[in-house]
């Protein structure tokens, strides 16, 4: 089914502890799509993203991901299964492996993938993306500094095969010439077809990126449209975009 | 932890029911139990006299457990050292002067002279093991979780190393035996009243809600001014001192200690009382001291008919995989039964 | 080098051995969930029993070994099913004292199968000999320790520093969100964990049998809790410091023994213990450990 949406969320309600972090949120992506969560800190975004891969329950609602390969509910598979279909999450704060070397790294983002040889290409694709890290290759990842561990971190995501990419700020503690670097490399990721959820405090980047996006407030997404369409929203521009009135 | 209480006190209802002041209600309540008590003692064997003397005994053991580790949040496994110690040095105090010049050559001359009754010779074993617990936590109480359980269990070995080498003063392997049987159940339902009065006074005190803090949370606590160290080193010594009472108590009941009789095994036996009845729960720990001791001694004669020694160990130890797993607050978490509080505190605290 | 002297280094260093083959499986059970497994211990006694059945009928020494070896994986995978695997979110304090009432299970259950009478665990006479090295002699039991334990030592860290399974093991010991991210199915990879360690310390229980002749129920509780001790010596949750620590603590009791007079050998585990204290209080990451890193 090449027109269903790859991710289709509904009614989803997530409970951390006692307190009710995501209220009845709904909302999809379609294929090839860069779709965009901005928001306060605590508004929910990261925990959107730890309900969809597995790694927080659900209270409630759905959360669907559609491939060639299938449809499962994320709600209720178990994260091993979730990545194995497709759905690579890169976690805030980059949690690469700090004593293990990059290139033990790498090989265990394809942790969940078989061919032996595409795992080679794609790691020399990695390397071509990421010269740094090749130079790097036997180094205690937690030797690295902040940039590079996020490209390790994205090259960990790509050696996971990712039919569905979340990232989780990306942009976290990063110099600004970094952070290009960064965004130049999910653009190129776009342009080759991935669909990526993205979570940014630094909303301007990711709204000029995205091609739909979403506010979260207080758990609940009070607004949607293009990402053109909310860089010219009034309340977008003075919440997020430090624009004065 | 009564045996019975006066039909005559409404017991649960709020307020209304206290036509006693406090101390005279647990004045009652004792004077009640020890009543009672007499009538059981009056017909019963010896077997089942020295039984509920040594239940008494552990109750009062978990108590002083459940106040070190229960109230403060850490976990000590020393119990059995400082009872050894306890053991140990009230016995050599209460031993004839000329048993002890022959029996324990290599003790000083002004103790081998000493010939002291009960009283004090428990005393002083009870200080002797706060006195080591000082000693002791000033380093080890720094470590935390697991580190620290470790380290206690470490001492119960090191305890017993000495116990076993030092044979100039403890008769090595061989241990101390013929103890005068100067304690008795008396003395064991004395000493739980004693440790349980002492432990709740504490529970419902500042001091005790200090601990709770601390148990809680380190960090707050600290911030709130509470000196979590002090605090700690307080617990573990008068859980240490309780501990050596229980100790020497213990060697006087059954007139024989040696270095392996308070072990490893004892401190798991406590541990899981205290986590039946609810770290942190005075009335728990009595109950499941009682349970538990009635229990084993119950299984006894099964596992000596089918030659299954350590069966009722192993149903201790699965119990406790149970409960952990089941219901890991125990029987009342850190909290007391509301009536049994109402009865004991007064108007509506805590 | 002087006979004795030269005796004391091989015995230490088989002492060593079995001391590392424990605190290595330890090492690994802890680095993988933190859990101090106060039963690793009673698998060394798990595997002298397992040995001294197989002794019994006869069978051939290297098949003996590999079933010594899944008597264990498969004794330490149960435990860790039946009783940890339920606790993984409890606190550190919950897992330790169940790992105690395990430990009291088993030897318990022990007792009551098996009686606590100790028995005779003899390796045949051709292992009994000496051999010389120009000049001096040593027990070759030792020396087949000292060869297989540092033979499995070698398997084990091919398996975890180039294998598939090793290299998920190590990121489920470091980051278990991450691994769980990465595919890695941490329930199967922590098992693993625990199967491997477990059947080490079995096979620590076979050359512990031949090298002290006698073995009870009870036996456990020492290499447990020594393993602890090699652990804290040589790096918490390492393996190379595990291993580092096992031989540094049986080399230091055969030396402690061995160099103080006689009056003081029953003082042995007081030193044991009293320098475990000891090293918790000044450097409780391990003495060998460079630097702890902050994680941020």
């Amino acid at each position: 089914m090449p027109d269903a949406p790859i991710l289709q969320v509904s009614g989803l309600n997530v409970f951390r502890g006692a307190t009710h972090v995501l209220k009845d949120v709904s909302f999809e992506v379609a294929r090839g799509e860069l779709v965009a969560l901005i928001g306060a800190n605590g508004a929910g975004k990261s925990t959107t993203l730890l309900a969809l891969s597995g790694l927080l329950p659900a209270r409630s609602g759905t959360a669907r991901m559609t491939t060639d390969e299938g449809t499962i509910e994320l709600t209720r598979a178990s994260t091993e299964t979730i990545v194995r279909a497709g759905l690579i999450h890169c976690p805030e704060g980059r949690q690469i492996f700090q004593s293990l070397s990059v290139a033990d790294n790498l090989a265990l983002g394809a942790y969940a993938r078989t061919d032996k040889d595409w795992i080679a290409q794609t790691t020399e694709e990695v390397y071509r993306l990421f010269p740094i890290l090749r130079e790097r290759e036997k180094i205690p990842a937690g030797a690295l500094s902040g940039g590079e561990q996020m490209m390790l971190a994205m090259g960990r995501a790509l050696l996971g095969a990712p039919k569905l990419l979340l990232l989780d700020e990306p942009s976290l503690g990063l110099a600004p010439k970094v952070i290009d670097t960064i965004f130049d490399v999910i653009a190129e990721l776009k342009a080759r077809g991935v669909t990526i959820l993205l979570i940014e405090q630094n909303a301007a980047m990711a709204l000029e990126i995205a091609d739909r996006a979403h506010v979260m407030e207080h758990g609940r997404i009070t607004l949607s449209g293009t990402g053109a369409s909310l860089m010219e929203n009034d309340r977008v521009r003075q919440a997020y975009l430090g624009v004065s009135a | 932890m009564s045996k019975s209480a006066p039909e005559t006190i409404t017991m649960g209802t709020s307020g209304g029911g206290q036509w006693l002041a406090a101390p005279l209600r647990i004045a009652l309540l004792i004077a009640a139990a020890s009543v009672a008590l007499w009538l059981v003692t009056a017909g019963a064997s010896a077997y089942l006299t020295t039984l509920v003397a040594v239940m008494f005994i552990n109750a009062a053991l978990a108590v002083s457990l459940t106040f070190t580790n229960g109230m403060t949040g850490m976990f000590s496994l020393g119990h059995p050292a400082f009872m050894t110690i306890g053991a140990y040095v009230a016995a050599i105090l209460t031993f004839p002067s000329r048993r002890k010049a022959s029996m324990l050559p290599d003790l000083p001359e002004f103790i081998a002279s000493l010939d002291l009754s009960l009283l004090p010779a428990t005393v002083i074993a009870g200080l002797a093991g706060a006195l080591v617990a000082f000693l002791v936590g000033l380093p080890v109480l720094r470590l935390r979780g697991h580190y620290l359980a470790v380290a206690t269990l470490g001492l119960i070995v090191i305890v017993q190393g000495l116990a076993l080498n030092w044979n100039g003063i403890t008769r090595g392997g061989a241990g101390l035996s013929g103890i005068p049987r100067l304690s008795n159940i008396w003395w064991a339902f004395g000493f739980m009243v004693l440790t349980v009065a002492a432990v709740w006074r504490i529970k419902f005190s500042s001091l005790g809600r200090a601990m709770m803090a601390t148990r809680e949370n380190d960090l707050a606590a600290e911030c709130t001014g509470i000196d979590t160290v002090r605090i700690r080193m307080l617990a573990f010594v008068i859980g240490a001192f309780f501990a050596a009472v229980a100790g020497a108590l213990m060697a006087h009941l059954i007139s024989v200690v040696t270095p392996r009789t308070y072990s490893i095994v004892l401190a798991f036996n406590l541990v899981v009382m205290i986590v039946i009845g609810g770290s942190g729960s005075i009335v728990g720990s009595v109950i499941a001291a009682f349970a538990i001791t009635i229990v084993s001694e119950l299984l006894r004669p099964v596992e000596e008919s089918f030659g299954l020694y350590g069966m009722s160990q192993v149903i201790v130890a699965l119990s406790l995989i149970l409960v952990l797993y089941l219901r890991p607050r125990g029987l009342f978490g850190s909290d007391e039964p509301a009536f049994v509080k109402h009865y004991l505190n007064g108007k509506k605290r805590l | 080098m002087s006979q004795y002297l030269f005796q004391q280094l091989i015995n230490g260093l088989a002492l060593g051995s079995l001391y590392a083959l424990v605190a290595i499986g330890f090492s690994m059970i802890y680095g993988i969930v933190r859990l101090i497994n106060f039963a690793h211990g009673d698998l060394v006694m798990i595997g002298a029993f397992a040995t001294l059945g197989m002794l019994f009928y006869g069978t051939p020494w290297p098949v003996t070994l590999l079933v010594v070896l899944l008597v264990g994986a498969l004794a330490g995978a149960t435990i860790q099913t039946v009783v940890f695997r339920p606790m993984l979110g409890a606190p550190q304090v919950t897992g330790f004292i169940a790992s105690l009432a395990v430990s009291i299970t088993i030897q318990n259950s022990a007792l009551m199968l098996l009686s606590g009478q100790p028995r005779n665990f003899l390796f045949p006479e051709a292992m009994r000999q000496r051999v010389s090295l120009g000049g001096v002699s040593a027990s070759l039991t030792d020396l087949v320790i000292i060869g297989l334990t540092l033979t499995l030592i070698a398997i084990l860290f091919v398996i975890v520093y180039r294998t598939r399974l090793g290299r998920a093991m190590r990121a489920t010991a470091e980051n278990l969100m991450a691994a769980r991210l990465m595919g890695i199915g941490v329930n199967r990879t922590i098992l693993a964990a625990f199967a491997i360690g477990s059947a080490l310390a079995a096979v620590a229980g076979l050359f512990w049998g031949g090298k002290f002749g006698q073995i009870d129920p009870l036996l456990g509780s020492v290499p447990g809790l020594k393993a602890f001790i090699a652990c804290v010596i040589g790096g918490v949750g390492s393996i190379g410091g595990a291993m580092l620590g096992g031989y540094i603590l049986g080399l230091a009791e055969v030396l402690f023994v061995g160099l103080l007079p006689q009056a003081y050998a029953g003082y042995r585990d007081t030193f044991v213990f009293s320098l475990l204290i000891l090293i918790l209080l000044i450097k409780p990451s391990g003495l060998f450990v460079r630097h702890v890193e902050e994680r941020a």
